[in-house]
């Protein structure tokens, strides 16, 4: 071994002048480090954090300085929000909660494709708005729209406060109008990102009242138990979490009034595709939607509606809105509400104003498309609304009642003034003759998904006394039996909604 | 036929058993022809009035003679009980004759059998209208007031009795449940353990509840039962009925060749005997049968290994193979029952109804009645098994003992009405009854205490509920070596054994405690085992402790003699350095802090392996960081002894055979004397010459007695999965570990001496400074101790009373 007797200034260095210590030092560190690194890693689960997609929340501008007021009408509140917010009011001009209807679409069997949505299509809760616009537009984001002259195009009647109030006191009242006593000033200064309460203000009531409709929108999401609802109760998510929106455009698909799947929520957008550590569940996600599993109920606190039967209206009987109103029937509600099941690809077909039904048979408003040989269909948990409503005997196509207003049948309880005046609005022939058919409707249910340890089990499936009628499904039994449906499995999961 | 059921003396706690009987998957559809129901002389019953014989009315089609022959349901082998060595139930009843009884066809293959009323009618003795009051529950058959009669409307024209209404099936998991305990595929009743009774032996004798539900959602009063998302058991959850583990041994959908005797190639034989065959002669023998009736059993074991293959879930988990030499699967994936279940059962005294005193486990406040009281939930204890495969495991038992008074020279059982009334008003205990037995004519009455092991396979748990914590048993509570409570006294001060016929092993004496408690002190060292973080050889670890402490009280004292000295003034080394010498090369300094670094960090992991309670690092943790670095060392020594060899720096270990003692006690004398009055070091340090005599001689010890004794012990005791043999050769982990562990003791030792020492150089850090950045200052003031250059010559100035 040489015996170098060089000065320290000349200790050893390495090519870019490093002290040699320091290349030891760091050799040493890595040799220690990296075999341990490699070796403790890759123990992974799945690859899931939905925290990651969850986008930042806009933070609350103070607006008290910025809307002073005082303003008289809704209009005036609007006019103030556009001198900053120059671009939204027509941004919101574009949007299906503006229009109340979509894009043209094709429906199967239709050689044109149709423009759709709550502005012209019948369901069998209140059944539809023509002639009926001012009660019905007390949800519509905008002030006036009491006829059918409604202009589509006047920025000025978009109706802010209602999705951005923080103030608690905003209601709107008939016409969209801002409701009597609410102070408007104090409601443009609160406003911000909208909350479970703007959105449920509307999207809990629908049908007539708190949780008749969906079954798993009501009231009690505003502050759900983490029981109810583990995303808006454990998670304290808001509605547009999920619903992201872009330029006010809501990502958001209700079977009721679109048919198409595209810009839809998806479980996906923020979980894992095969986000179960169990391979045995995993392997039931590409015919089983997640929501079948993680819904087991819904109108888990309140009682939804399940059957309308508008012909028992007008009869003088004792009221209760749970059982019976003069004005609008016999109806049966249900709490805990088990659902039904069907395939589902995310696209629906619609009764359409005009067409003709088959009056001995239930008619299908809106029935989802899928089947066991689609492959890109799920076995999904439905909500069905079953309802008996009026139809034109002669011509066989269901009837717009004028329900709402002067001649209405809420006022006379006339059947056939009410249908005249509801086919003057729609534009349908009215024989004059009329009956009264059974029609269902089905609800896609996303809602009140509840925690894990309340997800069904097997036997909830798979055993004589399971929810799910295999042979409807178009199983020949079982599939722990019979084995699964041999379908292609799509390239990508698509799921409910487009390519990821 | 004299057949003896082991429910018909109501007065038992627990019941004997087999395991029920299973045949095929349940299946929906009713392929069962119309048939008559005949009596004993083959007549129909509708013509006859006489009770269903199910043995004539099956045995037109179905060979009963072959299934009465090859069952353990049909007799359980209950007549042997009466004589002690066969006794292996934990009550010594004296089975009762039922006359006329056959084997019950439609107990197990009805969907709704009338059990109560069998029952009842077996009670009565009128053995020959059990099969008939079990189709109680139809309408085939009516209880009127006094007599069971047939009713026409349930036959068709040809005297049949209509399908539907009979429903013949395959047995399904709640026939199994009459007699086997809580079983079922139930989701919407909740479970509950109201009524439990002789019927539910499996869930009083093991605690096991077989049902698919959550036990959050159950109605039992269960401690933490919210928490408890999991179901009760993962395969009655996932869609599993009795038949589809237990069933008949000659099932052509399962009856398969074991792998080992099958033609090495063969993947599947699909040669199956017919389906009409089978029908015809279905053995009621089924696959994982007990054994502990006393009876050969029949050779088809049954393994969780038939249907899982563990390696790609277990991966996770460091040695899984040695794991699953050790423990069965059930070890760890039952790790809990949650409910209760019998512990001990007190004969030697009944009450006046003949019952014995029963005490339960799983209660947290002592159980008086199962339904309601607060359920804590039983840990099952391990014994050792020897399984199929030839490996002994430790596997999950619940212990019933049970005390019982024997009688002659042949210890016989006595009579239990002849205990009942001795027993009666038996405040004064043991001796009054004896005494009162001899005076009833029984001959040198004694008590016998006896353990019965009941093996615990259900309530399955997986996933996150089954045992993942690696210090359940690598810790000192371990778990494979906790105490088991058998009662809390012993009638008769009597100590009570495991049954010869158990199959398992005890891992350890069964002890009285001073206040009375009868206590099952498992050992790990009776099974052979070394459980690392548990197991420790007490003098090793005492023996490296106390090097480890001496050590350190040396480096103190002589450490604090050196700061004294120098406080005082002494004359330390001369402080001038000399030029910077390059003493340490870029390889010597990686080797040896990487080696450093890597002891050190094995020093910290290894005593958290060893002591699980240091609680620095998580078990798993410890281990696995443990190996790579393991590894690593191995490695770093390997380069290590080639750069040595090859650059020829091997000299500078290797003492000089010449005047190497002298030099050494020189040395010594410095360190012990010396260094304190500031005497230069006997040794000039020199890159060609870097180590003093005693520096080498503690590094060929350490390097080539210790550190290969490190390593390789080490190395064993890592594959000690992978070559179970070579270990076995050595002494097994048992003798392996303890000498590693007392290796790492040295190693910690010698750590904290080199420290110290490194710190005699010129400045405290003038060495350590050195191996870091290469470079050291040489003292001026040569001394050396030149091998060459001895026998008297040395260079420099010294004086006379500085040499040796």
């Amino acid at each position: 071994m040489s015996n170098d007797s060089r000065p320290s200034s000349e200790a050893p260095k390495t090519r870019d002048g490093t002290p040699g210590w320091v290349f030891v030092a760091l050799v040493v560190v890595a040799a220690i480090f990296v075999p341990l690194v490699i070796s403790l890693s890759g123990e992974e689960g799945p690859d899931n954090d939905p925290w990651a997609h969850v986008e930042p929340r806009p933070p609350k501008t103070d607006h008290t300085e910025l809307m002073p007021g005082p303003y008289e009408t809704g209009p005036e509140v609007t006019r103030a929000c556009l001198e900053c917010h120059e671009d939204e009011g027509q941004e919101v001009l574009q949007t299906a909660h503006w229009r109340w209807e979509g894009e043209p679409v094709r429906l199967p069997g239709r050689e044109e494709p149709v423009r759709m949505g709550k502005k012209n299509v019948i369901n069998n809760f209140c059944i539809a708005i023509q002639s009926n616009w001012s009660a019905c537009s007390a949800c519509h984001v905008g002030y006036g729209w009491v006829d059918e002259s409604f202009d589509f195009s006047q920025e000025e009647q978009v109706d802010c406060l209602v999705c951005h109030d923080h103030s608690g006191q905003y209601a709107k009242a008939a016409g969209g109008y801002p409701a009597e006593g609410v102070d408007l000033a104090a409601a443009a200064q609160s406003v911000g990102p909208p909350t479970r309460d703007n959105c449920g203000g509307c999207h809990f009531r629908g049908g007539g009242g708190n949780a008749v409709k969906h079954g798993d929108l009501d009231a009690t999401l505003a502050n759900p138990r983490p029981r109810v609802d583990v995303h808006m109760g454990t998670h304290d998510l808001v509605c547009v979490d999920c619903h992201e929106t872009e330029d006010h455009d809501m990502k958001g698909r209700a079977l009721s009034v679109s048919v198409t799947n595209t810009n839809e929520v998806e479980c996906m957008d923020c979980h894992a595709a095969e986000p179960h550590e169990d391979t045995r569940l995993n392997s039931h996600v590409a015919s089983v939607a997640c929501e079948t599993c993680h819904i087991p109920q819904v109108a888990i606190r309140e009682a939804t509606k399940t059957h309308w039967d508008w012909a028992e209206a007008g009869q003088d009987l004792p009221e209760d809105t749970h059982e019976y109103l003069k004005t609008k029937g016999r109806f049966e509600y249900e709490q805990g509400l088990v659902p039904e099941y069907f395939w589902f690809n995310g696209r629906g077909d619609r009764y359409l104003m005009g067409d003709t039904i088959d009056p001995s048979e239930p008619t299908e408003l809106n029935p989802p498309l899928g089947s066991l040989r689609d492959p890109e269909a799920r076995i999904w948990p439905f909500k069905v609304h079953r309802a008996t409503q009026p139809y034109d005997a002669i011509h066989k196509t269901l009837m717009v009642p004028k329900t709402v207003g002067e001649g209405g049948y809420w006022t006379d309880f006339d059947w056939d003034q009410a249908l005249r005046l509801g086919a003057r609005a729609t534009g349908l022939p009215y024989s004059g003759e009329f009956d009264f058919t059974s029609t269902v409707m089905y609800w896609p249910l996303s809602h009140m998904v509840q925690p894990v340890d309340q997800a069904l089990q097997c036997r909830d499936c798979h055993s004589p006394e399971g929810r799910m009628d295999w042979q409807a499904l178009g199983y020949p039994g079982d599939p722990a039996q019979w084995g699964s449906r041999e379908v292609e499995r799509p390239t990508t999961l698509a799921g409910i909604g487009g390519e990821r | 036929m004299r057949v003896l059921l082991q429910l018909s003396v109501l007065a038992l706690m627990i019941a004997l058993g087999a395991e029920a009987a299973g045949a095929q998957v349940a299946a929906e559809a009713r392929i069962h022809p119309r048939i008559p129901l005949l009596d004993a002389q083959g007549v129909n019953v509708l013509r006859s009035g006489n009770p269903v014989s199910p043995i004539t009315t099956c045995g037109d089609c179905h060979d009963t003679d072959y299934i009465t022959t090859h069952t353990v349901h049909g007799d359980p082998g209950l007549e042997a009980l009466t004589s002690p060595p066969q006794a292996v139930s934990s009550r010594p009843w004296t089975p009762p004759e039922v006359e006329g009884a056959e084997m019950n066809c439609f107990l197990c293959h009805t969907p709704s059998p009338a059990n109560e009323a069998r029952l009842e009618v077996m009670a009565r003795g009128e053995g020959m209208w059990a099969a008939t009051a079990t189709l109680g529950n139809t309408s085939i058959v009516r209880w009127e007031g006094d007599a069971w009669r047939w009713n026409p409307a349930a036959f068709d024209d040809e005297g049949n009795v209509q399908d539907t209404l009979l429903a013949l099936q395959s047995p399904k998991t709640q026939n199994c449940a009459q007699c086997h305990g809580i079983a079922g595929d139930e989701m919407s009743r909740p479970v509950v353990f109201q009524g439990l009774g002789p019927g539910d032996w499996q869930t009083l004798s093991r605690g096991e509840v077989i049902s698919p539900q959550r036990i959050s959602e159950s109605g039992v009063n269960l401690v933490g039962k919210e928490g408890l998302t999991r179901s009760w058991d993962v395969h009655a959850e996932r869609l599993l009925e009795c038949a589809n583990c237990h069933f008949s041994v000659n099932n052509p959908i399962y009856r398969a060749e074991s792998r080992e005797t099958q033609p090495e190639g063969l993947i599947f034989d699909s040669r199956r005997m017919p389906l009409g065959a089978y029908l015809q002669r279905p053995s009621h023998n089924f696959a994982g049968q007990s054994r502990f009736t006393g009876q050969t059993r029949p050779a088809e074991p049954l393994s969780c290994e038939s249907c899982h293959d563990p390696e790609p879930t277990h991966r996770w988990l460091p040695y899984a193979q040695r794991h699953m030499e050790t423990l069965t699967c059930q070890v760890c994936h039952t790790p809990k029952l949650h409910s209760v279940s019998v512990e001990s059962v007190d004969w030697t005294a009944l009450n006046e109804n003949g019952e014995p005193g029963v005490t339960w486990r799983g209660c947290a406040a002592g159980c008086e009645t199962a339904a309601t009281d607060l359920v804590e939930g039983v840990e099952p204890t391990l014994l050792l098994r020897r399984e199929a495969d030839g490996e002994t495991r430790l596997a999950p038992y619940n212990l019933v003992t049970s005390w019982y008074w024997v009688a002659g020279p042949e210890g016989e059982a006595v009579d239990l009405e002849l205990v009942r009334r001795a027993s009666l008003g038996s405040a004064a205990g043991i001796e009054a009854v004896e005494a009162r037995l001899r005076e009833m004519g029984v001959g040198d009455p004694r008590i016998k205490g006896e353990i019965q092991p009941y093996p615990i396979h259900h309530s399955v748990a997986t996933g996150d509920w089954a045992t993942r914590d690696c210090q359940t048993c690598h810790e000192e509570n371990s778990r494979l070596a906790r105490a088991v409570h058998l009662s809390d006294h012993a009638p008769g001060g009597v100590v009570p054994h495991l049954v010869e016929t158990a199959e398992a092993e005890m891992i350890g004496p069964v002890e009285r405690r001073p206040e009375g408690q009868v206590v099952y002190a498992p050992r790990t060292s009776e099974a052979g085992l070394y459980v690392l973080g548990h197991d420790y050889v007490r003098w090793a670890n005492a023996l490296g402790i106390f090097a480890v402490l001496a050590t350190l009280l040396g480096v103190a004292v002589h450490g604090f003699l050196r700061w004294r000295a120098a406080r005082e003034g002494v004359e330390g080394s001369p402080e001038e350095e000399g030029p910077p010498v390059y003493m340490y090369t870029t390889y010597e300094r990686i080797w040896h802090w990487l080696q450093a670094l890597a002891i050190i960090l094995l020093l910290l992991t290894g005593i958290e392996i060893h002591v699980t309670r240091m609680g620095i690092l998580d078990f798993a943790l410890a281990v696995r960081v443990h190996n790579v670095l393991g590894f690593l060392v191995l490695a770093n020594a390997i380069f290590a002894a080639f750069f040595h060899l090859a650059s020829g720096e091997i000299q500078q270990y290797l003492p000089r055979p010449q005047g190497f003692f002298g030099q050494a006690i020189r040395q010594a004398q410095y360190y012990l004397g010396g260094i304190f009055r500031g005497e230069p070091h006997p040794f000039e340090k020199r890159p060609d010459r870097k180590l003093n005599p005693l520096q080498q001689v503690t590094y060929l010890m350490i390097l080539n007695v210790l550190l290969p004794l490190q390593v390789v012990t080490g190395i064993l005791i890592w594959g000690a999965q992978r070559w179970p043999a070579v270990d076995g050769m050595l002494g097994g982990l048992t003798f392996l570990a303890p000498l590693h562990a007392f290796g790492a003791w040295m190693f910690a030792a010698f750590l904290l001496m080199h420290v110290y020492l490194t710190t005699t150089g010129p400045t405290p850090l003038a060495h350590l400074q050195a191996m870091v950045v290469g470079w050291e200052g040489t003292e001026t003031d040569e001394r050396t101790m030149d091998p060459v250059a001895e026998a008297g010559t040395r260079r420099g100035t010294e004086t006379a009373s500085e040499t040796a």
